[in-house]
């Protein structure tokens, strides 16, 4: 079952040198319980995306076209902002990137939890307090590191208490922009076990936004592929990653270099991502494409699906 | 093979303040010994806070080290005369991991790239200066070298950035050339690039780099030998190969099964751990014995008392543990 539809959604920045297309007509749907893994380079719009799902996006950005309707009834662009008080963190949640920069450094954990709590519901205090508790150990945090500041805590768990803190309230939904970017592997690891094992408890629909493609088949149902404010590929986590139609997801895949796997060659995509206030004419991505040929510079293809349950925009199919 | 550079009990504390009175260190770098042969990609590997990056800053003399000899070409680099110096200085350079950072905001390309060459005192004129700024650029894929001369950082990408550093690290024509994460701030589809343009520098120039990483693929993938570093120690050692493919240490075992691979996705245990077991202890209060007992599985009584040695478990194989001998 559907439980957020994004449908041509545009969220462009204006600049002094122009306009900046960080989200350029995008459309998917996320059901009920499913995580999607968006992914993409730095600067392609998946930061953007997630913002804009929020009614995040401050000025100079702004959400110029589309809708996102949230569980089949409510446009999340157009309601205004008592409205949206009652949805943001109680019905759709962010895990931001980098936990120390979200975490208050001079207050200490539990009075940043307890003071969202009672910001969004009428508790007590006491009753905010054991809240924060119940779900601290629900993400793995000791109690006793409740009273602790920030900085007392390790990379780890302090994105632990992010995550704590982002499903405070019970939302349905979560949008986790690279939860995991700044940690070591082995943390990273557990991270993930952690939002699968959340996400199997509570019921949550996850919106997993990473750069690290490697990482999707451990957490992610579905993949959606994203380059410069266009979703390019999206499908089913194993056909995608098995199959991969557009010519950028097979550049990504090939690019992956990991331990024990045969020597080969250094393989990249030609030139850099674009800049997305003169993005390239027809595809964007065609002056990197090994395959482009003359209507990819000329005409912007479609996300079409080529298979059932796997879309791809690229003028090689169809 | 000859070797290039020869590091001996190196240890590099850091002073921290604990109390009003009371001093503590946070022991970076902790006994650590290696060498590095000619020509060859040594990769010093290991989670955040491990000591890698400290390692490299003191093998260059950037700073200090608290105890320990740094040997470059035989000769110690704490003990070198004026002039000495200054030909190490040319001989040993570095690649930073963040070309936005690495790079004068406010420098031209041009400059940047041949400040070494200016610090050195070898640019004759304004001419000369333009012709080996451009020779530069070009041995690192800038070109037409016209265009990008004259450019800021900041209307450069990140992969362009970080040519620009590589060329000003080679302009000295340098033997040896500390890596510190090249590659771990730019995107996946231009690593690729950067690690190509790094290994044709090493053949064509006939350099020999530290190639620190936390990224065991890209370890797997370029260097020769490894050593794998714990809070400040170094927990194995030998060439790329036997470490990571028969890794002895139970931590380079873990780090090894927690790299993301999409063809063996990480499956979730069930039940949440407390994330104190799975926690890196702080490096200014590190266990005692072996610093990676209280997360090792195979820890016994002997573990959390003596602090293991490295030593040569099979030919070129080395590792500090108690599991073995």
């Amino acid at each position: 079952m559907e439980i957020l539809r994004v449908e041509r959604l545009k969220t462009y920045y204006e600049s002094v040198r122009g306009t900046v297309k960080a989200v350029d007509d995008v459309s998917f749907n996320l059901h009920k319980g499913e995580t999607i893994g968006l992914v993409g380079e730095s600067g392609c719009g998946k930061s953007t995306l997630g913002l804009s799902i929020m009614r995040l996006i401050k000025p100079p950005g702004r959400i110029v076209e589309g809708r996102i309707v949230y569980d089949g009834k409510i446009d999340l662009t157009k309601i205004d902002y008592e409205e949206l008080r009652k949805i943001r963190w109680k019905e759709i949640a962010m895990v931001f990137q980098g936990a120390m920069n979200v975490l208050n450094p001079v207050h200490k954990i539990v009075d940043q939890m307890v003071e969202a709590i009672i910001f969004h519901e009428n508790t007590t205090k006491s009753e905010a307090v054991e809240r924060a508790a119940k779900m601290l150990q629900l993400v793995g945090v000791p109690i006793d590191r409740m009273k602790r500041y920030p900085f007392e805590l390790s990379g780890g768990m302090r994105q632990r208490v992010v995550i704590a803190m982002a499903l405070l309230c019970n939302p349905k939904i979560v949008i986790a922009d690279e939860p995991t970017t700044a940690l070591d592997v082995v943390t990273q690891r557990n991270i993930l076990n952690l939002l699968v094992e959340l996400k199997r408890k509570l019921g949550l629909s996850i919106i997993f936004i990473t750069h690290d493609i490697s990482i999707l088949p451990s957490i992610s149902d579905r993949i959606m592929v994203m380059y410069a404010g266009e979703i390019v590929e999206i499908g089913d986590l194993r056909e995608v990653m098995n199959n991969p139609l557009h010519p950028y997801t097979r550049g990504l895949l090939n690019s992956i270099l990991l331990p024990l796997e045969p020597p080969k060659p250094f393989s990249f995509l030609p030139g850099e991502p674009p800049d997305l206030i003169n993005p390239p004419s027809g595809c964007k991505f065609h002056p990197r494409c090994p395959y482009a040929f003359g209507k990819c510079s000329l005409e912007r293809p479609q996300l079409h699906e080529e298979k059932p349950g796997h879309a791809v925009a690229c003028h090689l199919y169809r | 093979m000859e070797t290039l550079v020869e590091v001996n009990h190196l240890k590099k504390y850091f002073p921290f303040r604990k109390g009003l009175f009371s001093k503590g260190y946070v022991k970076a770098v902790d006994d650590v010994s290696f060498h590095i042969r000619k020509n060859e990609i040594f990769c010093l590997a290991g989670e955040s806070g491990c000591g890698k990056t400290t390692t490299g800053r003191v093998v260059l003399r950037l700073i200090p080290p608290t105890s320990g000899t740094i040997l470059f070409e035989g000769k110690d680099i704490m003990k070198l005369n004026k002039s000495e110096l200054k030909a190490f200085r040319r001989n040993a350079q570095i690649i930073f991991q963040d070309p936005y950072e690495s790079l004068n905001p406010r420098e031209r390309v041009v400059d940047a790239v041949t400040k070494p060459l200016e610090v050195h005192g070898l640019i004759r004129n304004r001419r000369d200066k333009l012709e080996q700024a451009s020779q530069l650029l070009e041995s690192v894929g800038l070109t037409p070298c016209e265009q990008f001369l004259d450019k800021y950082p900041h209307q450069l990408s990140g992969g362009q950035r970080q040519r620009v550093a590589i060329a000003r690290a080679i302009s000295l024509k340098p033997k040896f050339i500390v890596a510190d994460e090249p590659v771990s701030m730019l995107d996946l589809s231009i690593r690729g690039v950067i690690l190509k343009l790094l290994m044709e520098l090493k053949s064509k120039m006939g350099l020999t780099y530290l190639f620190i990483t936390h990224d065991l693929g890209v370890a797997w993938h370029i260097s020769d030998r490894i050593a794998i570093m714990y809070l400040g120690e170094i927990v194995e050692s030998g060439s790329t190969n036997d470490v990571l493919s028969n890794p002895l240490h139970p931590y380079t075992q873990l780090l090894i099964s927690s790299v993301p691979n999409p063809e063996k996705p990480i499956i979730a245990e069930g039940g949440v751990k407390s994330a104190v077991q799975l926690e890196v202890p702080s490096a200014a209060n590190p266990p005692p014995g072996c610093k990676f007992h209280p997360r090792c599985p195979y820890a016994f009584g002997k573990c959390s008392l003596e602090r293991p040695q490295l030593h040569e478990e099979k030919p070129g194989h080395a590792v500090a543990c108690h599991l073995y001998r």
